[in-house]
């Protein structure tokens, strides 16, 4: 029998570790949803029935009104997002609108705070009384009293806040949507008499919409699972939406166990729900490829002169940016030198203000050592995610269209699919059930293992870099001798390093501040940093609660991961120049995949 | 013939000393069986009761001097006749728990021990090594699920009887006979034998004095139209109502929270923000823990209170480590005076009201304002207090409450 060779044992392993990642846990809490209320197994109730279900499709269990309320959240929010998203993109990429960069740079700022840090800036501006935005909003003409307009705990409120505040991810996909696409099409109907609106609606819609859709539906998933402003604002008439219906199954009130069997058969329903979605998803961007505008090396995108609308659009863009990027900096800023929440004033200022709380963090040893954790972890399973997101795009790329490598696509793909909040409790059962035999519980290698699920976007995004690469390259490698694995390792790996490296940045950034997935895992032993902050702010915990301090870490660990990003950014970028000035490729190169494309292909 | 006056004095001797402990015991046991009565009955039967009954010195010089103290029977002179002995138990205790186990010692509590606390402990027997987490309300599942996961799993249990109910029903709480290591067996009329009251919570009404002179005293009084949209609470307090339900009935708590609720009752996990931000005047929640001057609590007329016990787990893999926390934690007078007096463990709970009255008379800081809202509610009897034979209705209120105040 023949010995399998490097490139076979690598693919292996990463299917099995995709199907150890992803499969696995959502089997278990398919199961879960089967064994009692409570734990699936070592418990008296754990026995099998369809108990869960029943509760769930009756009456009492909320499903419809879960299902409506969720809706229209996510479905409002995500409309919110993507339409202010590809605004701002197009006044970015498409028009001569002054200070364009610092612009982008702004929307990125809700993106870097640690969303449960994100969480005490938006009371301080949207509280009723003091919150700096109704009170700038109170100095205009059309509003008066002391308290409003804005409800934030209304539920048309959480709808325009979460589409608010969930801008910044379509904003990333759509930039290089908008960067990549020749003006030609658009300057020809206008050559041709067409006015902009014209323009707009029968030439740049019609190509950007697959995109778009493709974004909209990455949206809903992604908003599915978020939890901070729910959880925030939304205790009042947002009880029934979905993040927080199975937060609040899941940490019951006195007295009571979880029901972690009803959330499961939440979570299972909810999972079909974004599979529908997510199949819609691969449909929508199936042919994209078609209405791809050519990009020669002639290519330049085409901006559109705003001529005397520039002022406006700046106005507008800074009535966007205040309230969602300068604001929640300011007031994060304001909670790290105060002890505790007080309205921002100069008397307060000058009272209260001081840098006792970043001199208290500086000094925490767990401070340190969680920060430590968080790097180790995040680090870790963004290489784990790229590693075999990158074998897997290998694969698929390279092996035509057998159904074993539309079935690898799939898998591969579907993590896009589950919300982290789901991916959370389903990795918790899981861990639960495997820990009397591999205790892994407690230890920053669990959380590491759990982070690794994103899988899907650097899959994506490797799975179009390889396309981009010519079979020459290969054949060459081949005909000279070497095997699959060296051909990958030394000609493959290199050209798309530029395009996963972008990606494990993002993916470094969301697992730094990630706080949902280790929810049902973390202990003082593996504590990543955004649970430590989120003892400090957390009245319930007592002894730790000290929310200037947490604000003060919030800002440090911000600062942090910028300077970390973009030292990553310049060695990358360094090395991908080195590469290219040496071989054949140059970055101007179509045929050399880079990073700026790298999230076009998510679309 | 024998003389029979040496036989006959020494009975009337026996007789005599008989007798006489038998009035003792009676003395102390009167005030604790009526204290275990009252929480059969309303607290305010209980302090009708209670005056008559007041602090008799025993004539058993071992025996406590019993205060009643609502339902709770406070030992005055528990550092004479309880702690030596609880002392020299820690000894020998200290000595078991460092060689266990390799001297480790998990604490699972509602909140995380703070660095000071644990070094306070390790002040007193730096061998044992604590790891501490807080789970809130999931401390009843984390340990039953550790134990079904194969994990290491608490030494400790704790909470209020409600907290604890699926972890005590589910047998997690070993049977440990805290008399033989030298706690008052007048300690034990609230809760099982096995669980040691360490310390007395419940909610507060806090508000920021230097805004808001005082708030109403009962919680249909914030229904009122100067309080509209005045008030907040967190998801998680909803439980603060319950009290109120189990005095007046479920229909009567779910009406008032409905008519808070119509008043813009503000349900916000970030009440506290709120409060400081002055958006809004009052808060109820559980103890202040916010140092900032002006903040003050007041209690409210039919508001739960609770016990908290802490006891030993069935499945701890260092019990001996588990009773000397739990002891040390509850009863040791250098630790308590911290506790009472330095800022730094301000925000620690407050100390089982059975300990001396002398020993709350030196409360500072957040510690007094808790107790000055807390323990003249408790002796009037406008507290209704968490009892084993109440434990099912108080859940059944609590969920009621939440259920309420969520819109469910």
């Amino acid at each position: 029998m023949r010995r399998p060779s490097g490139m076979t044992i690598a693919t292996v392993l990463a299917v099995a570790a995709i199907v150890y990642l992803l499969v696995v846990p959502l089997a278990t809490e398919l199961i879960s949803s089967f064994r009692g209320p409570y734990l699936p197994f070592g418990v008296p109730t754990a026995k099998w029935g369809i108990e869960n279900y029943q509760k769930l499709f009756s009456l009492s269990g909320g499903l419809p009104v879960t299902i409506a309320a969720t809706t229209a959240y996510v479905g409002g929010a995500a409309v919110i997002s993507v339409g202010l998203a590809w605004a701002l993109a197009w006044v970015v990429v498409r028009t001569d609108l002054r200070f364009r960069d610092v612009v982008a740079a702004l929307v990125l700022v809700p993106y870097i705070i640690p969303p449960i840090v994100r969480a005490q800036s938006y009371i301080l501006m949207l509280a009723p009384h003091s919150g700096l935005f109704n009170q700038v909003l109170r100095i205009l003409p059309w509003w008066s009293g002391e308290t409003g307009p804005i409800d934030p705990f209304a539920f048309p409120s959480l709808i325009v806040i979460q589409g608010f505040a969930a801008v910044t991810f379509p904003f990333l996909l759509l930039l290089p949507i908008l960067q990549n696409m020749d003006g030609g099409l658009e300057e020809a109907s206008r050559t041709a008499g067409g006015t902009p609106v014209q323009t707009f609606r029968r030439v740049t819609l019609p190509l950007l919409w697959p995109a778009t859709l493709g974004i909209i539906i990455l949206q809903v998933i992604l908003l599915l699972g978020s939890l901070e402003i729910p959880l925030l604002f939304g205790q009042e008439q947002g009880g029934a939406i979905f993040a927080l219906r199975l937060w609040n199954l899941l940490n019951p009130n006195s007295g009571q166990l979880p029901q972690y069997g009803l959330a499961a058969a939440y979570g299972v329903t909810f999972l079909l729900a974004t599979t529908l979605i997510f199949r819609g998803y691969v449909r929508a961007t199936r042919n994209a490829g078609r209405r791809a505008s050519i990009t020669g090396k002639a290519f330049r995108p085409n901006r559109m002169a705003l001529g005397r609308w520039r002022p406006w659009a700046l106005a507008i863009v800074i009535a966007y940016l205040v309230p969602t990027a300068v604001l929640p900096a300011v007031a994060l800023g304001w909670a790290s030198i105060t002890a505790r929440a007080m309205p921002l004033t100069y008397e307060n200022l000058v009272q209260h203000g001081s840098l006792d709380s970043f001199r208290a963090v500086l000094m925490d040893p767990e401070f340190w050592t969680s920060l430590g954790r968080t790097i180790v972890i995040a680090g870790g399973s963004a290489t784990i995610a790229i590693a075999v997101a990158t074998i897997a795009a290998y694969v698929v790329a390279r092996g035509g269209s057998r159904r074993g490598t539309r079935v690898l696509d799939i898998i591969a793909s579907s993590s896009l699919a589950i919300p982290a909040i789901i991916a959370g409790f389903a990795s918790f059962l899981f861990y639960s059930v495997l820990n009397s035999t591999v205790p892994l519980l407690g230890t920053i290698w669990v959380l590491m293992l759990v982070y690794s699920y994103r899988i899907a976007i650097s899959y994506r995004v490797s799975h179009s870099a390889i396309l981009q690469i010519g079979t020459e390259l290969e054949e060459s490698s081949a005909a000279s001798g070497a095997t699959r694995l060296t051909t990958f390792r030394r000609i493959v790996l290199p050209l798309v390093a530029p395009a996963t490296a972008a990606v494990w940045i993002q993916l470094f950034i969301l697992g730094a501040h990630e706080f949902t997935l280790p929810a049902f895992l973390v202990t003082p032993d593996n504590r990543p940093l955004s649970w430590y902050l989120y003892a400090k702010i957390d009245p319930a915990a007592a002894q730790l609660y000290a929310p200037g301090q947490g604000a003060a870490m919030a800002l440090l660990f911000t600062v942090f991961v910028i300077l970390f990003a973009l030292g990553l950014r310049w060695v990358v970028g360094r090395r991908s120049f080195a590469r290219t000035t040496v071989g054949a490729a140059r970055p101007t190169d179509p045929a050399a995949p880079d990073a700026a494309g790298a999230l076009r292909t998510l679309t | 013939m024998r003389d029979r006056k040496p036989w006959l004095a020494g009975s009337l001797m026996l007789g005599t000393v008989l007798v006489a402990s038998a009035c003792s015991s009676g003395a102390a046991t009167t005030a604790p069986s009526a204290a275990s009565v009252a929480p059969s009955v309303a607290p305010s039967v209980a302090a009708s009761v209670e005056p008559s009954m007041a602090a008799s010195p025993s004539a058993d010089a071992n025996a406590c001097t019993i205060v009643p103290f609502g339902p709770i029977s406070r030992c005055q002179n528990f550092y004479d006749v309880a702690w030596p002995k609880i002392n020299a138990s820690l000894d020998t205790l200290y000595a078991e728990a460092k060689s266990t186990d390799g001297g480790q010692l998990v604490i699972w509590d509602w909140y995380e021990q703070s660095p000071d606390t644990v070094k306070a402990f390790n002040a007193r027997f730096p061998d044992i090594k604590v790891k501490s987490q807080g789970f809130t309300y999931n401390t009843s599942s984390a340990i039953i699920t550790a134990k079904a996961q194969g994990k290491r799993n608490s030494d400790i249990v704790s909470g209020s009887l409600t907290s604890m109910t699926a972890m005590y029903d589910q047998g997690f709480w070993a049977k440990v006979d805290w008399t033989q290591y030298g706690v008052p067996k007048e300690f034990f009329t609230i809760g099982a034998p096995e669980m040691l009251p360490d310390s007395v919570n419940g909610p507060l009404m806090h508000y920021d004095s230097t805004k808001t002179s005082s708030v109403p005293g009962t919680f249909p009084g914030f229904a009122a139209a100067d309080w509209k949209g005045k008030l907040a609470i967190a998801s998680f307090d909803a439980q603060n109502f319950s009290g109120y339900g189990m005095k007046n009935g479920q229909d009567a708590m779910t009406t008032m929270i409905a008519n808070l609720k119509a008043n813009g009752l503000v349900v916000s996990d970030k009440a506290d923000t709120l409060l400081s931000s002055g958006d809004v005047n009052a808060v109820s929640a559980g103890p202040l823990y916010d140092p900032t001057p002006g903040q003050a609590v007041a209690a409210t007329q039919d508001q739960g209170m609770y016990v908290q016990f802490s006891g030993v787990n069935s499945d701890a893999k260092n019990p001996a480590a588990a009773k000397l926390w739990v002891l040390w934690n509850a009863y040791d007078p250098a630790w308590l005076k911290s506790r009472m007096t330095d800022p730094t463990f301000n925000t620690t709970s407050e100390p089982y009201p059975g300990l001396p009255s002398a020993l709350f008379a030196t409360a500072t800081g957040l510690m007094k304002a808790n107790q000055d809202a807390w323990f003249p509610a408790i002796e009037n009897g406008s507290t209704v207090f968490e009892t084993l034979i109440n434990r099912d209705q108080y859940n059944t209120m609590i969920d009621a409450a939440s259920k309420a105040v969520s819109g469910q």
